[in-house]
């Protein structure tokens, strides 16, 4: 029997004679949660209340004693941290999404260190230093760990490093490049994702990490192609190649795993694509904002009608 | 999305439940389907608002480069034709592919007749109660998804802004407090709501999910302004009227765990209005549980994410706003934390203790 869902329960009882006590019987044993998810529910929240108050609280001290402390007690201080938390880690009793939790922590810990030792010793590292050492840190961790969380902590990590590497140190660096550079690094990250979850005996990553990938994938590929058509520039965009293959690959991806979610982002790109394009080869205008008005109501429209009937589809194949 | 076996078996389902006394007119029901299924996945309601947004962006681009704004009665009159538009598609057409359309309309017809309300100096509250006049007439008719959730935005959007308007926290307080009981009233008596009537259980989503934004919104802007209007209102009113619901909540949440002893619920009752009573000076974390707790209680993910995200702002900027040093701050942290901590060990004992207890000798 497949799930009942609420909506299910929503539709029998307006076209039906189902009483409201039947049907607040049948959201009862379908829909609410029963005490076992209450109990998992009210210990995930007491626990994560918990975890954060106290790394919140320890953050506060540090800030009220900072000027205070010696530079050993700080640097200490935080390397202490830093080692309790792993040594929690390496507890084989704990559970393990707690342990894969508490590296998560360790890890934001690892930054808070050397943020701590780039403050003391004044030592003039431009940002970007900070952060690609607490990337280079913390990989072993990640790969350890296999934690989504801290795999978009990590990937987040390497985005920021070369955002701040091209804004302090290699300033010649044209904004196509960085553009198609954070492009093939997300668009990778995101298809190498993917290729894990089809691994044998390997853990599977959750849809909104894959997801989150895929859209920055597509937010550096939109980017790149507005950056590609401005006139000025005379250098040829690699992304206006590798991004088609990308969005290739997220459609064939669509159908062969039957969902809907490349298409829609692949849909939405296309069309700021368009849009953009119309304002920046034509002189702004008011009939061309009309056009434009008109075209992206079209646009959407048509993408929704393909999308239903291919969920229509699907569906009824899986049946 | 659900295909014709599947709907087949779930009213099979029903039928064997109910011993074939349920009478189902399964022509509506498969229409129902037929109409909700586009509404069903996220992705296809993000790509409506994605594409009422920017077309409504671009709309007002030709109106600023038109220069149609300089007639305010061009402006009202295509704001209202607009908005009556966007109601007849929705209405006649019966579609869910042009409700990107529909959105579109109705988004700029509104802004429009903003437009036209400004360009005349229209007095501040004249234009709130417009707007929120059109706004509900709009959700009685259209009774779709989207645009009755536009429309509680409008309504909730209008109020707020005539209270802020005002300077008058007394409203803001009552606001609040009808906030707070209009989502317990829509999540606990979901089924009664529902099955009231069809016009209800049109619009209990878009309400549900518009509600919840309005409050959250509302909690902002309670505490700006609580913040920058020196006034000697209590800022503790509304939080009573929250913990009381929370209270309420937890009563009928007995009934999920079994307790029935009536030591038992006021052994509970009081443990929680003492972890609750700090709370009664930040309405915000209190309005935040209240959310949570009724969106798990209906097993709604979207209002119950939406709860936990607030909760955490709310709670980083109650502690930020405190008068107190840095040092008092970190310690009622980290004793908070200690406490979570503990009563977290104490319950995955119990946890630990009832498995053992239930596996065999």
């Amino acid at each position: 029997m497949d799930k009942i869902l609420r909506e299910d329960i929503h539709i029998i009882s307006q076209n039906s004679n189902l009483s409201k006590e039947q049907m607040e019987q049948a959201l009862r044993e379908h829909v609410y949660p029963n005490e076992t998810d209450w109990l998992k529910m009210i210990r995930l929240f007491v626990l994560s209340l918990g975890i954060g108050f106290s790394v919140a609280g320890i953050i506060f001290f540090f800030a009220y004693n900072w000027d205070d402390l010696s530079r050993f007690t700080k640097i200490g201080l935080t390397q202490a941290l830093v080692i309790v938390s792993t040594g929690i880690v390496l507890i084989p009793k704990i559970d393990l999404l707690i342990r894969r939790i508490v590296l998560t922590a360790a890890s934001i810990l690892v930054g808070v260190l050397f943020a701590v030792y780039g403050q003391i010793y004044q030592t003039g590292a431009n940002a970007y230093d900070f952060f690609l050492a607490w990337t280079i840190s913390i990989t072993l961790w990640v790969l350890v760990a296999d934690f989504a969380a801290l795999w978009l902590l990590y990937v987040f990590l390497i985005n920021l490093t070369f955002v701040l590497y091209s804004e302090q140190v290699a300033r010649d660096w044209n904004e196509d490049f960085i553009l198609f550079v954070l492009f093939l690094f997300n668009a990778s990250a995101h298809i190498a994702a993917i290729f894990n979850n089809h691994r044998k005996n390997s853990v599977v990553s959750p849809a909104w990490f894959t997801n989150i990938l895929a859209l920055a994938a597509f937010f550096f590929a939109t980017n790149s192609y507005l950056s590609a058509i401005d006139d000025s520039k005379e250098e040829f965009n690699l992304a206006l190649v590798f991004a088609p293959l990308f969005y290739g690959l997220a459609v064939w991806y669509s159908f062969k795993r039957k969902t809907i979610f490349y298409l829609a982002s692949v849909a939405i790109s296309l069309i700021v694509g368009i849009s953009a394009t119309v304002l920046i080869k034509n002189e702004s205008s008011s009939s061309i904002f009309l056009f434009l008005c008109f075209f992206i109501v079209a646009a959407v429209s048509l993408a929704i009608i393909f999308l239903i009937r291919l969920q229509k589809e699907w569906a009824n194949e899986k049946s | 999305m659900k295909s014709l076996e599947q709907i087949n078996r779930i009213l099979e389902y029903f039928k064997t439940k109910h011993h074939d006394s349920l009478e189902i007119n399964e022509e509506a029901v498969l229409a129902s389907y037929e109409k909700s299924e586009g509404h069903q996945t996220l992705t296809i309601k993000v790509l409506s608002i994605f594409g009422g947004i920017l077309s409504s962006l671009a709309f007002v681009g030709f109106i600023i480069l038109a220069e149609l704004y300089e007639s305010s009665s061009g402006m009202a009159t295509l704001g209202l034709l607009l908005i009556s538009l966007a109601l007849w598609i929705n209405s006649k057409a019966k579609s869910t592919i042009l409700d990107t359309l529909g959105i579109s309309l109705f988004i700029i017809g509104f802004i429009c007749l903003g437009v036209s309300m400004a360009i005349e100096h229209t007095d501040f509250d004249t234009f709130c109660y417009v707007f929120i006049l059109l706004a509900i007439v709009s959700a009685g008719i259209a009774q779709t998804l989207i645009i009755s959730f536009v429309s509680v935005l409008i309504v909730s959007g209008s109020l707020l802004t005539l209270i802020i308007e005002s300077e008058n926290l007394e409203k803001m307080h009552i606001l609040l407090c009808f906030y707070a009981v209009a989502i317990t009233a829509v999540f606990v008596w979901e089924s009664w709501i529902v099955s009231a009537s069809p016009i209800f259980a049109r619009l209990y989503k878009p309400v549900k999910i518009g509600l919840i934004f309005s409050f959250v919104a509302a909690l902002f802007m309670n505490g700006k302004m609580h913040w920058f209007i020196n006034n000697k209102e209590p800022i503790w009113r509304s939080s009573v009227v929250f913990v009381l619901l929370i209270m309420a909540l937890v009563l009928l949440v007995f009934s999920v765990f079994k307790i029935n002893k009536s030591s038992h619920k006021i052994i509970v009752v009081l443990l929680l209005l003492t972890a609750l009573a700090p709370t009664v000076l930040a309405p915000a974390i209190s309005g935040c549980m209240l959310i949570i707790l009724n969106c798990f209680y209906a097993n709604y993910k979207t209002g119950f994410s939406i709860g936990v995200l607030a909760f955490i702002y709310y709670v980083g900027q109650y502690y930020y706003d405190l008068s107190f040093t840095l040092l008092t701050k970190s310690l009622m942290l980290i004793a908070t934390g200690v406490l979570f901590l503990v009563l977290y060990f104490l319950l995955w004992k119990s946890k630990n203790g009832q498995q053992v207890e239930s596996q065999p000798a």
